[in-house]
C-alpha cells in the first residue's frame, strides 16, 4: 500500500469524512469491477458496492492494516453478496441471474463484440464456486485468505474451486 | 491431453475473458469526491434516526412487556412460571430449526 492510501486510511479512521470519502473513491472502480465479475450482474454489482462502501464506513475503526485495503473490502461486499443471495427466494434468483448476464451481454454486444461461452458458463456457477474460482484464479489469493473472505475451512475453498472448473469444463465441451 | 494441461488451458481462456470483460468496464466513471462524500454523510444520518428509532421501540417494548409480566406476577404466578418455561423452550427449537435449514441450504449450493 503507497504512503498516501495509509494516510488517508488513519486520517478515516481518527473521523476525517472527506479523507473516508476519498479513500472509498480511490478503490471504487476496483471494487465494482470485482463485484461485476462476481455476481455477473450490473445492477446487483452497483447495488453492492454501495453497500459495502456504507460497511466499510461503518467499520473503518477496525481495519487493522493486516491486509490490503482492498482485500478488506473485497471481504465486506463477498460477505454482503453471501448475505443477500440467502435472503432471495429460489426463483427469484434464477431470474435475476439471467437478467444479469444478458445485461453485461448487451454491452458487449452494443460495442460489436462477441460474447464470451466461457463468461456464460462463468455466470451459471453457483455463487460459492464462481467467487471462489474467481479469487483464486483472476485475483491470485490463496486458499487460506479465501477461506477467511468467504468464513469457510480452505479444504472447502479447494473443492468449490475444483468443483467449479470442473463444472466449466463440462459445460465448454457440451458448447463444442 | 492430461487434465493439467486441460485446466491450464481453460484458466488461461478465462483469465482472458475476464480482463475482456474487465474492459468493458474501463470507462465508468468513481462518483465524484463531493457526491461520496454526501452519500456517505446521507448514509450516516439515516443510520442514526434508524438507530434512534429502533431504540424507542425497544424502549416502548420493554415497557409494554415489563407491565405485562408484572400484572401478571400480580393475579396469577403459576401462569407467569408456565410461560418463563414454554418461551425459551420456543425460541431454543426455532433456533434449531433455522440453524438445520441454513446447513439444508449450504449443502444444496
Amino acid at each position: 500500500m503507497d504512503e498516501g492510501t495509509l494516510e488517508l486510511i488513519r486520517q478515516a479512521q481518527q473521523g476525517d469524512a472527506p479523507a473516508l470519502a476519498g479513500l472509498l473513491r480511490e478503490h471504487y472502480n476496483f471494487l465494482f469491477k470485482y463485484l461485476i465479475k462476481a455476481t455477473m450482474d450490473p445492477s446487483l454489482a452497483e447495488e453492492l458496492a454501495q453497500d459495502t462502501m456504507v460497511r466499510a464506513m461503518e467499520k473503518i475503526g477496525n481495519y487493522n492494516g493486516t491486509s490490503a485495503f482492498s482485500s478488506w473490502l473485497i471481504t465486506i461486499a463477498t460477505r454482503l453478496y453471501i448475505d443477500r443471495k440467502r435472503r432471495w427466494k429460489r426463483e427469484s434468483e434464477w431470474l435475476r441471474r439471467e437478467r444479469g448476464a444478458a445485461a453485461i451481454r448487451w454491452r458487449f454486444e452494443s460495442r460489436n463484440m462477441e460474447w464470451s461461452d466461457v463468461l456464460d458458463a462463468l455466470s451459471r456457477l453457483p455463487l460459492p464456486q464462481r467467487v471462489a474460482v474467481l479469487l483464486k484464479h483472476y485475483y491470485g489469493y490463496s486458499y487460506e485468505e479465501i477461506g477467511s473472505i468467504m468464513e469457510v475451512p480452505s479444504g472447502t475453498v479447494k473443492s468449490r474451486v475444483s468443483k467449479g472448473l470442473q463444472q466449466l469444463r463440462k459445460e465448454l465441451k457440451e458448447d463444442e | 491431453m492430461n487434465n493439467d494441461a486441460e485446466d491450464q488451458k481453460l484458466l488461461n481462456k478465462l483469465s482472458a475473458e475476464l480482463e475482456r470483460l474487465d474492459a468493458q468496464y474501463d470507462d465508468i466513471p468513481a462518483p465524484s469526491l463531493p457526491a461520496m462524500q454526501q452519500f456517505l454523510a446521507a448514509e450516516a444520518d439515516r443510520r442514526r434516526s434508524q438507530s434512534r428509532r429502533e431504540l424507542l421501540l425497544f424502549l416502548l417494548a420493554a415497557i409494554l412487556l415489563l407491565s405485562i409480566v408484572l400484572t401478571v406476577l400480580g393475579f396469577a404466578p403459576a401462569v407467569y412460571w408456565v410461560i418463563q418455561a414454554v418461551i425459551p423452550l420456543a425460541v431454543l427449537g426455532g433456533l434449531a430449526a433455522v440453524k438445520v435449514r441454513q446447513r439444508r441450504e449450504e449443502r444444496g449450493q
